[in-house]
């Protein structure tokens, strides 16, 4: 397990993280999982839209998903700095993981 | 020898000179742009992940995984259970909504095995080189405007 592994504590972060999603609520969904939480995340309704569309014609707007970073992308905020917006993750000059830049980058 | 010939010697020992120059400065470029991260166990174990958190969020998710494996590799970096416990759900907040309960269950499977994948290609980096990365972990515990899980 992986709480198991960090510490004990660790593992009643990861309780308490579970026992949130846990709470998050039901609602109908019938599709594909990986398909439905990519597109909630991407901001795409399809599903719902289409279903009344048959009585109620209207024009559906879907808004395209960003396209994914290619894996090889590089942003170099400064010359000692390479991050990797596929990973969301910064290095240092020495390619070690940089937390601070990856916070200023992509966490806020 | 003469002038021309002199000169046209001097030009090309120059030339082999900046030649080899510009070799070693690629070269050196190179090593920077990759030494230690592990380039392809990144690309195999999160290359086509499935968007199941936000940009922001998974950046966080790489945060707290780096602070759990320094807690194991550096000395003086243990973690603090609430801090990590408040911070581990507030980096996977909000869920996505609209799911069924059972999708729910996946989403949250699918979040907890890519903290743990991170936490362990984290751990594998740190071990390889245990000064640098403790190095970058104190740069973080030092930085006031970032924060931190750590006691």
């Amino acid at each position: 397990m992986i709480g198991s592994v960090i510490s004990r504590g660790a593992l009643a972060g990861l309780t308490i993280l579970a026992l949130s999603f846990g709470l998050a609520g039901p609602v109908a969904a019938k599709n594909n999982t990986a398909a439905i939480v990519g597109g909630i995340i991407a901001g795409a309704a399809v599903g719902a839209a289409v279903s009344s569309a048959i009585d109620h014609p209207q024009k559906v707007y879907v808004p395209v998903p960003a396209p994914r970073p290619a894996w090889g992308e590089v942003y170099r905020p400064n010359p000692n700095i390479w991050c990797y917006p596929a990973q969301r993750a910064c290095y240092n000059r020495a390619g070690v993981y940089a937390p601070n830049w990856t916070y200023r980058i992509y966490a806020r | 020898m003469t002038d021309f010939a002199q000169l046209t010697k001097t030009l090309l020992c120059y030339a082999l000179a900046l030649g080899l120059l510009g070799l070693v400065t690629a070269a050196s470029a190179a090593e920077q742009e990759d030494d230690f991260r592990l380039d392809d166990a990144w690309e195999d174990a999160i290359g086509d992940q499935e968007p199941i958190l936000t940009e922001v969020q998974f950046a966080k998710l790489n945060n707290l995984a780096f602070q759990a494996a320094a807690s194991k590799i550096c000395s003086g970096f243990a973690l603090d259970q609430d801090k990590f416990s408040t911070a581990i759900v507030e980096a996977a907040t909000p869920a996505p909504e609209g799911l069924s309960e059972a999708e729910a269950d996946h989403w949250e499977a699918a979040v907890l095995i890519r903290f743990g994948t991170t936490y362990g290609l984290l751990l594998a980096e740190g071990n390889q080189h245990p000064q640098e990365f403790c190095a970058s972990a104190a740069e973080l515990k030092a930085d006031k405007d970032i924060p931190n899980v750590w006691q």
